[in-house]
């Protein structure tokens, strides 16, 4: 068999994608659970989802602390007996606070379930938080943070969330006293406010059996639900823009973000601002790394990104370079940024940038688990499959005079904040 | 279960395929038998500085990403003291398009001088990165020279220093090629939605025409038994004392390695597990402690490493891990503790099998290791482990001679 090389394989960019559409049940407490039933292995994974992200607390760390000391603890079973019941059965509980939403997810192989789910029900309903946990708390995740102050991703990101966010509830500025001021009381009344059977929902993936289904319904079904709080009255606006350098004298390379206040998944310009964002920064063959990384040599990773918030969003650059190119490495930066608003992307860029786009958004609705993770990211923003259904008809349509459009429109020098951390 | 088959081509090409129709992807892994094990002392971070160069074109592809996101897919790689392995998944109705690039990078490279030059400055910034720019950064490269003076795990696959990665050449870079990346010495795994008459048929049209090569036998100085514990103490600019204490122990495949895995479960796995609730939580002497074992092929390592709270002394912090792993060797573990550690490997394993990529990527491991059909008799290993096993392992490992110590301390200024 004769072969050229040369010549690349035929290949489709028509893929089919799964929806992501839930089975969705009322429980009799009017608590709703969502069901993905899909997957071989006699597992599953539960995920509760609650309103008690950052942007709810009334200090900075409120919300971490709560979500991780859910499990240390209740008024039936000590910190003690929960680690070794899970632990025996071989059960992994998750714990996450993000900026709008906290979470507990149980993975639990099925046939453990009656003895695993309990626990979960137990905690999130009556966990006490007690002192020493907290004190313990307290002490090994300063620690931790003292540790992460050294490192100048770390600190970057802390400054640079500050300098988008100050003054409003997504502003959470970490220092060392914020971890010896949390108190027992603080932690406590979140819970209560925030967790508890408020305004909360339920997700169940994996090989869900009817077995499986109905100690799911009866376990969440007989919690007291509670309503959710009011939200707090939130105003996006755009500041222009900041610099700051935050000089580390021995650093051998410093921390850059480059990046601005932007809108969320509702706002009409997300999709299109996802495919300029990936030719600038977000794929292996993004500009930044093909210059940065690739032609240069100036940086072992450099990606950008645009985060979606409940009432707010952001886009962002972030990479380390060498202390002695940080200087050429923003001007770089500043001059893909410019190409981007003066000359249209080309036609096999864009079109090789939206086929890994799809094919991206196929490998993450791959099984069970992937397909929750889509599910949640869009359910509190009011969306449903429709939304993914519009981004690939939208990724398949997309012009290039309208990306140059959004780089006009979003992507000003003078509206982006840069921050160094190291030296210049 | 992992149902899979395997065939091998004329020139020495090991194919494993497994089949899953649940997901919409195709994976394929391929794993080189060459990791930083395999360099010259001299030149040290050679199979990972070539891993980078394995994505700067090959002899008829000039770009090897680009027409893999041009069919929806993406790919990335690793090296270890051990192996490198290169994966990627794409949209199963594309896979031959991961048969044409992969072929064409294991038939040859396209060796640019540009590539070369770039990527020696990437992997210099990924050094700085993660060894040197970052608290506790160079431990490992403190802790390994001072674990192993004759085998290559001495060295970290980042390298042995900054210097021999810029010192690279050409001809360095052609003699590795040459002499690892063959057929013969590559096993390929395919899985996912895809049939075996496609797998099969690509890999006789893309692999098939790569001429055959002898692979060459792996003669590596073999680590003496230590016979005097090994101590160093350094200061640095962090903000907490820490202790990393290691014993040596066996390889990969012999039948102790899984009790090793279940000793390092025992003590630091979860909020259940010994070194946690008596170290971090009772006694306050750690903020955080970790028991693992270091995985290697060749005879390995396992660990204890914890971050000291302030205040504590480290020779009493350093005691109570003696206490804690000696303990195995003086007393028997319980049964309701040594089946809880096998519940997890259960849990860990079954989940583990959920995701096509760990799939494809195991499997080709233990055909490394010998035989892919290991990964399926795992779950039985583990549990086929008795608690007299694991005190016999202990005792014939865990002595204060077989063990190094690093004490990584804050400096003097900040104590």
């Amino acid at each position: 068999m004769t072969i050229n090389r040369l010549q690349a394989p035929e290949y489709t960019a028509d893929f089919s994608f799964p929806a992501i559409a839930p089975e969705q049940q009322l429980l009799a407490n009017d608590m709703p659970l969502y069901v993905i039933n899909a997957g071989s292995q006699a597992l599953c994974k539960i995920e509760m989802v609650f309103n008690a992200g950052n942007f709810y607390e009334p200090s900075a760390l409120v919300a971490n602390a709560t979500n991780a000391l859910l499990r240390e603890g209740t008024a039936k079973q000590s910190a003690g007996e929960i680690a070794e019941l899970l632990d025996y059965y071989g059960a992994f509980l998750e714990t996450s606070v993000y900026k709008d939403k906290a979470s507990v997810i149980l993975y639990s192989l099925n046939k453990h379930l009656h003895k695993t789910l309990p626990v979960m029900i137990d905690l999130m309903q009556h966990a006490i938080f007690p002192e020493k946990e907290l004190a313990l708390y307290k002490t090994n995740q300063k620690q931790k943070f003292l540790v992460n102050q050294q490192k100048v991703d770390f600190v970057a990101r802390n400054h640079f969330n500050a300098m988008l966010f100050k003054d409003t509830p997504y502003d959470q500025f970490i220092e060392a006293k914020h971890y010896d001021d949390l108190s027992q009381s603080q932690l406590q009344s979140f819970f209560k406010e925030r967790y508890a059977g408020n305004g909360m929902y339920v997700v169940i993936a994996g090989n869900i059996s009817n077995d499986v289904l109905s100690q799911v319904k009866e376990a969440f079904g007989a919690i007291l639900v509670k309503e959710t709080l009011a939200t707090k009255p939130y105003q996006n606006n755009v500041a222009g823009r900041q610099e700051l350098l935050i000089e580390k004298k021995d650093a051998m390379q410093s921390a850059i973000r480059i990046g601005r206040r932007l809108f969320n998944k509702n706002h009409p310009d997300y999709f299109g601002m996802q495919i300029l964002n990936t030719i600038l920064g977000g794929y292996f063959g993004s500009r930044l790394m093909s210059n940065i990384r690739e032609d240069k040599g100036y940086t072992y990773g450099i990606g950008s990104g645009v985060a979606s918030l409940l009432h707010d969003g952001f886009f962002y650059i972030s990479t380390e370079v060498g202390v002695d190119v940080t200087t050429a490495t923003l001007t770089e930066i500043y001059k893909e940024i410019e190409i981007l608003q003066q000359s249209k992307v080309g036609d096999d860029e864009l079109n090789l940038v939206k086929n890994y786009l799809l094919g991206t958004f196929l490998r993450s609705v791959d099984g069970p688990f992937a397909m929750s993770e889509k599910f949640t990211s869009i359910k509190d923003y009011g969306l449903t499959n429709e939304f993914y259904k519009a981004y690939v008809n939208y990724i398949k349509q997309a012009k290039a005079d309208d990306l140059t459009l959004l780089a006009q429109k979003y992507l000003n020098k003078n509206e982006l904040s840069q921050l160094v951390v190291g030296k210049i | 279960m992992i149902k899979f088959e395997r065939f091998t081509l004329a020139n020495g090409l090991k194919v494993i395929y497994h089949q899953d129709k649940s997901t919409p992807l195709v994976c394929m892994n391929i794993l080189y038998d060459v990791g930083a094990r395999d360099e010259h002392p001299e030149h040290t971070g050679f199979a990972h500085l070539f891993e980078h160069l394995m994505f700067g074109g090959s002899v008829n592809i000039p770009n090897y990403d680009e027409p893999l996101q041009m069919v929806g897919g993406e790919n990335n790689a690793f090296t270890n003291n051990d192996i490198t392995n290169y994966y990627l998944t794409l949209p199963a109705d594309n896979a031959e398009t991961a048969f044409w690039l992969e072929s064409d990078r294991m038939l040859s490279l396209a060796f640019t001088p540009k590539s070369l030059e770039v990527q020696r400055q990437v992997v210099i910034e990924e050094f700085k990165q993660r060894y040197l720019n970052q608290p506790y950064g160079d431990v490992w490269l403190l802790l390994k020279p001072l674990a192993y003076k004759v085998h290559p795990y001495q060295w970290n696959t980042i390298g042995k220093e900054i210097s021999h990665i810029e010192n690279a050449t050409m001809e360095e870079v052609k003699d590795f090629f040459k002499k690892f990346y063959h057929p013969a010495n590559a096993i390929m795994v395919v899985a996912g939605n895809i049939d075996l008459a496609d797998v099969k048929l690509w890999s006789e049209k893309w692999f098939g025409p790569i001429a055959k090569q002898t692979k060459i036998e792996r003669a590596l100085p073999i680590e003496p038994t230590q016979t005097e514990a090994r101590k160093l103490v350094v200061h640095r600019d962090v903000p907490a004392n820490s202790i990393y204490k290691a014993w040596h122990i066996c390889k990969r495949t012999d039948k102790s390695y899984h009790h090793f895995d279940l000793i390092s479960d025992i003590l630091s796995n979860g909020k259940s597990s010994r070194l946690y609730l008596s170290l971090v939580k009772e006694k306050k002497l750690f903020t955080e402690i970790n028991a693992y074992v270091s995985g290697d092929i060749d005879n390995g390592l396992f660990i204890v490493s914890g971050k000291l709270t302030n205040g504590t002394n480290v020779e009493v912090a350093e005691k109570e891990i003696d206490t804690a792993v000696y303990q195995f060797v003086n007393q028997k573990l319980a049964e309701n503790e040594l089946q809880k550690v096998k519940n997890k490997v259960e849990s860990v394993l079954n989940f583990s099998n959920t995701n096509v990529l760990n799939k494809a990527m195991n499997l080709a491991y233990y055909e490394l290791l010998g035989d892919a059909e290991m990964l399926n008799r795992e779950e039985e290993n583990y549990a086929n482990i008795t608690a007299d096993d694991i005190q016999l392992t202990a005792k014939n490992y865990f002595t204060e001679n077989n063990s190094v110590t690093l004490h990584y301390l804050m400096n003097e200024a900040k104590a």
